[in-house]
């Protein structure tokens, strides 16, 4: 897979079903470190499973994690390509 | 991949070079500060690093300015390297690490398979499925609580009533104190309290059987990632659905269970909407008094009050998001959905067992000694020619005292002094509202003639109950599900007596609309504070200062509920 | 009476209970931790007879004690310093699980690690190599399946090891 720009967004804005790339996180730095410790680093690859307006639920690994619009806001990602399978 | 550390058993984690510079120089700094030799010290330095701020107040404590000189000198060499961003690089490097050991110690299908977990999440996280989904549990929470406890609660008002009384009543007989004061205060009061206390026992494990089933199986985290929507809207987000759901067994555990929000804001206010979740302690007053005066829609009426209880904690979460909670959002929060399991029997009744036992370990002295105090609040005469436990109600201290408060509730419509000491003790525990109801209304009731039976005919009795309460338990399961085979020909056996009392009561104290005060006390009941312990659990929360906002807050609403019923209904002519 | 304390950690969710249960059977006692309204739960194993103190610490993530139930399980551990520490992971799950072992290591505490719900990650494909772990980090390492009472006689002998 190669991401298709470098252009990073709010988790909040890609789309349901997509796959994304953690860029970094914005706001606070606690949120950061909550999500950090439980799989979301910088480089790790998500799959959105649910956009239901701003909660979220996403997979990481063999985590399924729910988060709601005010953590996700913090979550900067790059969408990538469909994983060619 | 960690190639230098893969030979080594042991192989301890390592971080960057940088860091592990500045490890090294705390670690060495640490030891000259005698005071830190209580903790593992390059555990210290890492944990300082990552910016744990509880430990270094801790730490600081211990070593003084020393310490954090040395902190935040390491701090500032690393600066450079990582920005603000220290505590996630590191938490990015022992993940490295876990990841090289979960590589060499587990080996992963090529391709993955699509887990049931995530079949069933398609469908229960669904836009558009999620919330009907979790409306239809909760729904059968709700019916399996009242439906399936339903006769196991007669079963246990009936082994109260019947052979328990009868045996205090012989026991007492045989060392002379039979028609004393002593039999009145073992039977009217204690064991009327016992009564009141064992008859939750059924509702809760019910309830928690049910709560224990959502929990193991893994739902209750999707529902608080489903509600996440609705509960915004109330200032609150999903994780605050938990202790709501939780209300409706009750309070206590519910206030309890704010602890695991994030925010002090969140849990104040989850803590506040918790008591008009309607609490299972309340239902024995619903159907007391709605078999009463509304025995072909008791169901409704029921299921309204619960709906009204939802209907007001939204407004009220509206309001306050609007006004005391003003300008400070939910939360931001990150909840792990765990795989749904099949639950295990043993785990499930571990939970149900251990919830239920600590409720009765916390409430029967209350209630137990509320019975009590009741009972000798009636029997102790202030007016009239009566001696003590032998006069008529109208004289009894407890009447006066009750009567001082009457005229709060007169525009609601039950302002007689036997429902404003139902009230008064319901302050303390909703439960004891129907026991007195029963201790101020039927005292004076003849006594059921009760048949001389055995000993062994009463044992009997009570096994022949429990299998028939096993048996009817059983008939209502389907009966949940839309099957009806139990037939409901046998309706509620509110004694006569008792029936006839309160039914003139309400007619006396509401000219001549009973049943709408009726109504009116029922929605007073819903709203008003829950229960002592409730408020106990509140103020060790939130503190004294939120305990009483929800005091009296509930209060007002309580009494602007039940006006809005009562006065409202009287004007459209009902 | 008791001979040594143990401690059992672990995420939220991992079966935790099921294996304190377990092992102490009805042996309990249930309070809260001094000061704190987090349950505090404590029972007694008996190992081919020494009688041992198992202590179980609230489930958490980590152990960076940005939580109340965080830090009663750090201060646990750091502080009353156990003789070992029982970590119960989540076999389908155990990279994520792994995080808070590496937590555990850099403590010093003496760890067994216990892969609970192996079945599950059993029927997912996952295969387990429970060795190399234990080789890794000089730990036993035991596969359970705890709802199924696989791997508990195992554990009985890791801790009889002690």
């Amino acid at each position: 897979m190669k991401s298709q720009s470098e252009v990073s967004l709010p988790l909040p804005m890609a789309s349901e079903g997509s796959h994304v790339r953690i860029v970094g996180f914005h706001g606070n730095q606690r949120n950061a470190h909550r999500l950090a410790e439980l799989g979301m680093n910088p480089g790790v690859i998500l799959t959105l499973l649910r956009n239901n307006g701003g909660s979220l639920l996403v997979a990481v690994g063999d985590t399924r994690l729910a988060l709601n619009y005010g953590m996700a806001q913090a979550v900067l990602v790059c969408p990538l390509e469909r994983e060619v399978s | 991949m960690a190639t230098a550390t893969m030979a080594l058993p042991n192989a301890p984690l390592r971080y960057t070079a940088p860091i592990e510079a500045e490890l090294d120089y705390l670690v060495a700094s640490f030891a000259t500060m005698p005071g830190l030799a209580v903790y593992p010290a390059r555990w210290l330095a890492i944990q300082l690093l990552e910016g744990d701020e509880t430990l270094l107040a801790e730490a600081e404590q211990l070593a003084g300015p020393a310490l954090t000189e040395a902190l935040e000198a390491s701090m500032a060499r690393l600066q450079p390297h990582y920005g603000d961003e220290l505590d996630v690089a590191l938490v990015d490097q022992r993940y490295r690490f876990v990841h090289a050991l979960a590589g060499k110690s587990l080996t992963r299908p090529a391709v993955p398979p699509l887990t049931l977990s995530d079949r069933i999440d398609q469908v229960v996280t669904h836009r558009w499925l999620g919330i009907p989904i979790f409306l239809m549990l909760m729904w059968l929470v709700f019916t399996l609580t009242t439906e399936v406890a339903g006769p196991f609660v007669d079963w246990v008002d009936d082994v109260i009533a019947g052979p328990l009384s009868g045996w205090a009543t012989a026991l007492l007989s045989l060392v002379g104190l039979g028609e004393t004061w002593v039999e009145g205060l073992v039977v009217d009061g204690m064991l009327a309290g016992m009564g009141g206390v064992l008859v939750f026992v059924p509702v809760l494990l019910s309830l928690y059987f049910a709560l224990a089933l959502l929990e193991d199986s893994g739902y209750m985290a999707r529902a608080a990632f489903v509600m996440d929507r609705l509960m915004h809207s109330l200032g609150l987000h999903g994780k605050s659905f938990l202790p709501m759901i939780v209300g409706f067994g009750c309070t206590v555990p519910a206030i309890y269970a704010t602890r695991t929000l994030d925010s002090q804001r969140d849990r104040i206010l989850t803590g506040l909407l918790v008591p008009f979740m309607s609490c299972g302690a309340r239902l024995p007053v619903y159907v007391l008094i709605a078999a009463i005066f509304f025995p072909a829609q008791a169901g409704m009426v029921i299921f309204g009050l619960y709906v009204t209880g939802i209907v007001v904690a939204i407004g009220s979460g509206m309001l306050l998001r609007q006004t005391v909670f003003r300008g400070q959002p939910a939360a931001p929060f990150v909840l792990e959905l765990p795989p749904y399991r099949l639950p295990t029997p043993r785990g499930v009744w571990n939970q149900m067992w251990e919830r239920t036992a600590a409720f009765v370990r916390k409430a029967w002295t209350i209630i137990l000694g509320t019975s009590v105090v009741v009972w000798l609040l009636l029997a102790i005469p202030v007016r009239g020619e009566g001696s003590f436990a032998d006069a008529p109600l109208e004289d009894s201290a407890f009447a006066t005292l009750a009567g001082g408060v009457t005229p709060i509730f007169a525009p609601l419509g039950f302002g007689s002094w036997e429902t404003s000491g139902a009230l008064m003790t319901g302050f303390v525990a909703k439960e004891v509202v129907v026991a007195t109801l029963i201790q101020t209304y039927a005292v004076d009731e003849e006594e059921e003639a009760h048949e001389a039976t055995s000993f062994g005919e009463d044992v009997l009795g009570i096994v022949g109950g429990f299998l028939a309460a096993t048996g009817d338990a059983l008939l209502a399961i389907p009966g949940i599900i839309g099957f009806d085979l139990a037939g409901d020909e046998e309706e509620e056996a509110t004694p006569s007596g008792l029936r006839g009392a309160i039914e003139r009561g309400f007619a006396a104290s509401s000219g001549g609309h009973s049943a709408l005060a009726a109504l009116a006390f029922l929605v007073f009941v819903l709203l008003y504070t829950p229960c002592m312990v409730a408020v106990a659990a509140a103020r060790h929360e939130f503190g004294p200062r939120w305990m009483w906002f929800s005091i009296v807050g509930q209060f007002v609403i309580a009494w602007l509920g039940a006006l809005i019923v009562f006065q409202g209904g009287k004007l459209l002519g009902l | 009476m008791s001979d040594c304390i143990l401690a059992l950690a672990g995420n939220p969710n991992v079966g935790k209970s099921t294996i304190f249960n377990a092992l102490t059977g009805m042996r309990q006692h249930i309070g809260n931790w001094p000061g704190k309204t987090v349950e505090r739960k404590e029972g007694h194993v008996q190992v081919s007879g020494r009688t041992m103190t198992l202590v179980d610490l609230p489930g958490t993530y980590s152990l960076a004690a940005r939580s109340l139930e965080e830090q009663i399980a750090r201060d646990f551990i750091v502080r009353s310093q156990p003789k070992a520490v029982i970590n119960v992971l989540d076999a389908a799950n155990l990279e994520r699980n792994l995080y808070l072992t590496a937590q555990l290591l850099e403590t010093g505490a003496r760890l067994i690690l216990v892969l609970n719900m192996a079945d599950v990650a059993t029927s997912r494909g996952l295969v387990l190599n429970p060795h190399a772990l234990s080789d890794e980090l000089g730990c036993p390492a035991i596969t359970m399946a705890a709802s199924k009472g696989q791997g508990l006689a195992e554990l009985r002998a890791a801790l009889q090891g002690l």
